[in-house]
């Protein structure tokens, strides 16, 4: 059975070899790489693949490539995954001296075809040479019309066209093609190719000096991009980034150092709680900055919840230029106000080494609310300018808003109570603080009023002749109303009410108004008579001492 | 025995020295009299207790004869007893615009118990330092004002006999 197998098939090679070939039909050979890119030393496999075969029952490929790049390791037959107890028969060979591959099968028996796709084996290839692309052809260095042909089960020949393939072989070690520095703590690293995931990702990788933390790593999805986020950057620092061994995809491996300067920060921020109608201020801060010769912005503020009072700065160090306006300008009814603020050191660049206060803005709320106090971005956002080795350079700013919470300011309404009379005319009231307040009395009624009060502990000191001068402590979480009660009996101000006072208004025991003696001030109850209702008044406080010290 | 507790006189000019006395008299070692001796012009007068009221429980002040006896008008003003925190203040005036008593007699008669039967430290206090802070056995602090409505200063001796 087998010498008839082979006679066959000699029989059919000797056809396939001598006969003239059909023109080309629908079926082709493809030849299907299962890496695109490979480089010198790497093996790799190529599937040689039939599409649209008709009834086909031999076949002969010839393929070509570049001796002095490849070499063939090893051929592994498929046949479309026939068994190997099926009715067929293949014959290959190569030779790496000349870059030529030759593969030969044929069925036997008269029941045994195939139609359809299939593979029908991978050849495994190792790189020897550097050369940017490798091909793989089929070989029409001798009959280029029967590089590839075929017979089918009635013994008519097909000639089928072969695909080449070309895969890239790379050499070539990533390398940086730019750094840009986002912010304060985050650069994105440019590479020229798509890097291998493990070494871009690896933390350990990545050195900046002088000293500046890595904290984490991003790869972008082409892995050509890497984002580093960092510790904080000092601005305008020249920083130096070392990646260790980083790889491309096919494993070429590097270590590259690139340069950069670094972000500097700027941020506003409320210095305390702000109250409506209160003036609140809010600090520009910035972060450690090197030799920085000029800072400029513009600040946006909703004129409907703010009014921009005033600044404070450092004046031994700065001279600023500050301008007011209206955004978009000359606009009839401007969104934003907005002022503009040059900051040139006056003397030396600026060198700052922490967090520091650039400057303090004032500003006197209009309303109860949320407000954005944020930095221009479309018209001018902040541009910092500095040195670097004696040349000018563009510091990168980092920049962040800083959403205003206007809270409410309170009413406070207080009621002076004073027994047995309603004469509030020569009453003084003042409100205590850093400075002593006068307050306005509504003498008819015997009251005050005090406006937008933040959340807190007040106090109102009220005096009148034969009264106990008195610091009133009035908590304040809401509008308030508050009644003060006013102690009669000091009648030689001595902030006590004690036997002296009794004596003074015992002396004056039984005056009538209008008596010589009279005095004003015991007559508590204002019936124009000092009588025992105003010593019980006084007696009623004996012992009572002042709370005002100092 | 008799102690004698001397606090005052050390405090005053030379020329003082010849003024009213003041006495605080425990003959019993209880119930107590506080006499004022020499004394001229007196027209007001405010007596305060300052006393550890586990020690001690106040039970009543009297206006003693110095007041009762004078023949011009008076009040008895403020006579209060707080338990709680150990403060009784008593004080008295005469009324109106009317002759000012002089002399010697009693003040005022204080009327306590002792809770514990341990006797207090009893002491006279200045009336321009003295104040209800402080731990405080049992003071006495007399102040006498004068018909011009001046303090009018004094020596104080404190006498308990037993």
């Amino acid at each position: 059975m087998k010498r008839i197998s082979v006679l066959l098939f000699l029989f059919m090679l000797a056809a396939v070899l001598f006969s003239d070939t059909a023109a080309a039909e629908n079926g082709s050979i493809s030849l299907i790489p299962q890496v695109d890119t490979v480089k010198k030393g790497m093996e790799f496999e190529v599937d040689i693949r039939a599409d649209n075969m008709d009834n086909l029952y031999g076949l002969q490929i010839h393929l070509s490539f570049d001796k002095s790049q490849l070499e063939i390791v090893e051929f592994k037959p498929e046949f479309f995954g026939w068994k190997e107890d099926d009715k067929y028969w293949e014959y290959h060979r190569w030779d790496n001296n000349s870059g030529t591959f030759d593969m030969v099968f044929t069925c036997y028996g008269s029941d045994l075809f195939f139609s359809g796709s299939g593979k029908l084996g991978t050849i495994k290839f190792r790189v020897t040479g550097t050369a940017a692309q490798l091909k793989i052809t089929e070989n029409i260095r001798y009959k280029p019309d029967r590089a590839c042909i075929g017979v089918d089960n009635e013994g008519r020949l097909s000639r089928y066209n072969v695909y080449q393939v070309t895969i890239h072989n790379d050499n070539i070690p990533p390398e940086i093609d730019n750094i840009e520095v986002i912010n304060n703590s985050t650069i994105r690293i440019e590479f020229n190719e798509p890097l291998d995931e493990e070494s871009a990702l690896d933390l350990n990788n990545y050195i900046i000096s002088p000293d500046l933390e890595v904290r984490s790593v991003h790869l972008d999805e082409s892995k050509k991009n890497i984002t580093l986020q960092t510790g904080p950057q000092v601005g305008n620092r020249l920083y130096e980034l070392t990646i260790l061994d980083i790889r491309d995809l096919i494993g070429n491996k590097n270590t590259v150092v690139k340069s950069f300067r670094g972000a500097m920060k700027l941020w506003l921020e409320a210095v305390d709680p702000i109250y409506n109608r209160n003036t609140g201020s809010v600090k520009l801060k910035a972060g450690p900055v090197e030799n920085m010769t000029q800072l400029k912005f513009y600040i946006k503020y909703d004129d409907d919840y703010l009014k921009y009072e005033g600044i404070r700065f450092d004046s031994g160090s700065f001279n600023p230029q500050i301008n007011t306006g209206q955004h978009p300008p000359h606009s009839q009814n401007p969104l934003y106000m907005y002022f503009y603020f040059m900051l040139n050191p006056v003397q030396k660049p600026v060198n700052r080494y922490d967090n520091w206060d650039v400057c303090e803005f004032d500003f006197l709320p209009q309303n109860t609310g949320s407000t954005m106090l944020e930095f221009m971005t479309d018209y001018r956002p902040p541009v910092a300018d500095g040195q670097a080795d004696g040349k000018p350079v563009t510091i990168v700013v980092e920049y962040s808003d800083e959403m205003i919470d206007i809270l409410p300011s309170y009413h406070m309404t207080g009621f002076i109570k004073m027994v047995g009379q309603n004469d509030f005319y020569n009453v003084q009231a003042y409100l205590l603080g850093d400075d002593m307040k006068k307050l306005t009395l509504n003498v008819l009624q015997g009251s005050f009023e005090l406006n937008y009060l933040i959340p807190g502990t007040y106090t109102v000191r009220l005096s009148k002749p034969g009264f106990l001068t008195m610091d009133y402590s009035i908590d304040v979480e809401g509008d308030t109303v508050e009644e003060l009660h006013m102690i009669a009996g000091d009648l030689n101000d001595n902030l006590k009410i004690d036997i002296t006072d009794i004596a003074i208004i015992c002396k004056k025991f039984s005056t009538k108004k209008g008596e010589d003696g009279w005095d004003q001030r015991m007559d508590y109850n204002a019936d124009g008579w000092i009588d025992i209702v105003d010593i019980s008044i006084v007696a009623r406080n004996y012992g009572i001492i002042s709370n005002v010290t100092g | 025995m008799i102690i004698l507790m001397l606090f005052m006189p050390l405090r005053y000019p030379a020329e003082q020295q010849s003024g009213p006395v003041v006495r605080l008299l425990a003959p019993d070692g209880y119930d107590m009299e506080l006499m004022v001796e020499n004394v001229t012009n007196l027209y007001a007068a405010s007596v305060d207790l300052y006393y550890d009221p586990d020690k001690v429980n106040i039970e009543r002040i009297e206006t003693g004869d110095l007041f009762t006896g004078s023949k011009s008008p008076w009040m008895e003003l403020v006579n209060n007893i707080n338990a709680d925190e150990g403060i009784a203040s008593f004080a008295v005036s005469l009324m109106g615009d009317v002759q000012t008593i002089g002399g010697t007699g009693t003040l005022v008669k204080i009327y306590y118990r002792l809770v514990d039967k341990r006797k207090p430290k009893i002491r006279i206090l200045d009336y321009r330092t003295a104040d209800s802070s402080g731990s405080h056995e049992f003071s006495v602090v007399p102040t006498l004002v004068s018909g011009d409505i001046e303090f009018i200063p004094y020596r104080s001796r404190v006498q308990i006999n037993n």
